[in-house]
């Protein structure tokens, strides 16, 4: 295992998947950690599977590999539930969150775990009733904080990120996006 | 004060230049440096700087501004990479020869063709005779903190060249990591302000750049221009120590990691190393004599130094981020020439990498070291060339 804590996010292009990470990342240093967010340098086209890394640590991170042996695995794409390379390095450890509104039982089972912990959350359900569209990204940060209260309290994931969004944001959407984070706490099953 | 950040190298070289505050940019975008510039160019227009940004409509120009504005006696910086960076191929020159302290951010891509924009250091390994001062970096504070150094070396008197400061293009550009930037006043105060040499605007003393230079004098003007690229040596020494005095990051010429009694050695350049730390750690652990030695800087190239640090091991792989087509590697060659005059000379061999971004995972890293192990026992070098991770071979 790999002395950092290191997430892979599988998404697709156009969902905010590579946004979520930096966001995350921004959130999670915003708490004193060293971090460090990427994705898989391809070609980006809107609607193809994407991966997006995260690593934490209390010390420096010296490596800029894609993440093999994730603590997490971040599914925020329902559709790519079956596809080849996401349960590649998975080991009982590991934790899963996934984007669905269908049950943890069912979703394990689509995923053929083996006991691994599952965390759902109906993220794009999330994200339509408040910006009516597809962009599921703070509502996975927010059910993050629910399975790895760890890494980062609800709480510091509220503060960090209406001051990251600010920078980037206007103020309603600022708003909005920490409601999503907050919807995607709240509605996170396990 | 200073502040942790979580930020791109491509956002770090901007903020660097934001806190330099040059006189003028002139740039022309291109993949992956174009953050740099478009970032600048937001505090330019947020009036966070007092830049005279030119948008230019190629490279050949921006480099032809900075070479202009440099002659008017302002600081200059530009941003690029690969096929960018190869159309101002003969304004680099210009600017070096000219001893126009330039200041650029160098986002390390392959060259064309076949198109491709990731990382390899082709595009600065095949500047590398043209006169500037080149400096790599691992990560994300290297680049920023080589770059508060650039302007200090670059316009020292005794140098007056142009500085490239490299980083691996989308590996740190685009990856956001955790970074330290140093407080504005602080890094104001340590840069300075340029001071002009024969400046184009000092009307009392008119002079003409770039004027013919035949048989006559051609060749002692550039015996006075290698001049200056040695004494840029001891000046970037110094200026490293200043900086490790003020700002608690110590650099040196390259970086020794756990060399001391190693007895087989990788040589390498910018964020491999990074990788490279971690692989050594682990098989030190192991007990193997392992060790790295990262080059900083490459021109002027540090040979006697690299020939001492080196002295004592048994083995060097050199792991080469480009290709001279029909030559062993950029690196290989200038290691090969550090190590010819020590009496007990290690064993010596050259590994291609990483070409248009092909990724070196730690395992891959592993097998390498695994390589020399075996050369070692074997107490001969099989291949003294070789490509890693590459089909057909």
């Amino acid at each position: 295992m790999s002395k950092y804590f290191e997430i892979r996010w599988h998404g697709r292009g156009g969902q905010g998947t590579v946004t979520g990470a930096k966001s995350l990342a921004e959130a999670v240093q915003g708490t004193g950690k060293h971090v460090s967010a990427f994705p898989d340098y391809g070609p980006e086209r809107r609607g193809a599977p994407l991966r997006a890394f995260n690593r934490f640590s209390d010390g420096k991170i010296r490596i800029h590999t894609p993440v093999l042996e994730p603590n997490v695995i971040l599914i925020v794409d329902p559709t790519l539930i079956g596809a080849k390379d996401i349960e590649k390095g998975v080991n009982d450890e590991t934790v899963f969150i996934v984007n669905t509104e269908k049950s943890p039982a069912e979703t394990k089972k689509a995923l053929e775990l083996d006991g691994q912990a599952l965390f759902t959350v109906p993220a794009n359900k999330i994200s339509y009733k408040l910006f009516n569209r597809e962009i599921p990204n703070s509502a996975m940060m927010g059910a993050f904080t629910k399975a790895c209260p760890d890494v980062i309290s609800l709480e510091a994931l509220l503060k960090q990120a209406r001051h990251i969004f600010s920078h980037v944001l206007a103020e309603h959407l600022v708003d909005m996006n920490i409601e999503a984070i907050k919807c995607g706490y709240d509605e996170v099953q396990k | 004060m200073p502040k942790n950040v979580a930020i791109t190298g491509n956002g770090a070289m901007a903020e660097a230049m934001r806190q330099i505050n040059p006189d003028v940019v002139a740039a022309f975008p291109i993949t992956p440096s174009t953050q740099v510039i478009e970032d600048f160019a937001k505090f330019v227009n947020d009036g966070k700087v007092d830049t005279e940004l030119i948008t230019v409509e190629s490279e050949h120009s921006a480099m032809s501004a900075c070479i202009g504005a440099s002659a008017a006696g302002g600081r200059v910086m530009t941003a690029t990479s690969s096929n960018g960076m190869a159309l101002m191929w003969e304004m680099l020159y210009i600017a070096a020869s000219m001893r126009q302290p330039v200041l650029m951010t160098l986002v390390n891509r392959a060259m064309s063709a076949p198109i491709n924009i990731h990382c390899d250091h082709g595009d600065s390994m095949g500047a590398r005779d043209a006169g500037w001062i080149q400096i790599y970096a691992e990560n994300h504070q290297e680049a920023y903190d080589n770059m508060i150094m650039a302007p200090v070396i670059g316009e020292n008197m005794d140098v007056r060249l142009p500085v490239m400061v490299c980083m691996d293009g989308f590996l740190i550009s685009h990856s956001v990591e955790t970074m330290q930037i140093e407080d504005d006043q602080q890094v104001s105060e340590f840069v300075g302000e340029k001071v002009p040499l024969n400046s184009l605007f000092d009307t009392d003393k008119p002079v003409s750049w770039g004027a013919l230079d035949l048989q006559d004098y051609y060749i002692e003007h550039r015996r006075g221009q290698l001049e200056a690229m040695y004494k840029a040596k001891s000046v970037i020494e110094d200026v490293s120590k200043r900086f490790a005095e003020q700002f608690g990051r110590k650099y040196d010429l390259f970086e020794s990691y756990r060399l001391e009694d190693a007895e087989r050695v990788i040589v390498a350049i910018n964020s491999v190393a990074g990788e490279l730390k971690e692989v050594v750690d682990e098989l030190r652990e192991q007990g193997e004599k392992v060790g790295l030695l990262k080059i900083r800087v490459f021109r002027p190239f540090p040979y006697e130094d690299i020939s001492k640090a080196l002295e004592g091991c048994k083995i060097v792989t050199v792991m080469d981020r480009s290709t001279s087509m029909g030559a062993y590697g950029p690196l290989f060659g200038e290691i090969s020439n550090a190590l010819y005059n020590l009496e007990d000379r290690p064993l010596l061999y050259n590994r291609t990498y990483g070409l248009g971004g092909r990724e070196m995972l730690l395992d891959d890293l592993k097998d390498v070291f695994q390589e020399s192990k075996d050369y070692l026992n074997n107490g001969k070098v099989e291949k003294i060339f070789d490509f890693l991770k590459v089909r057909g071979a």
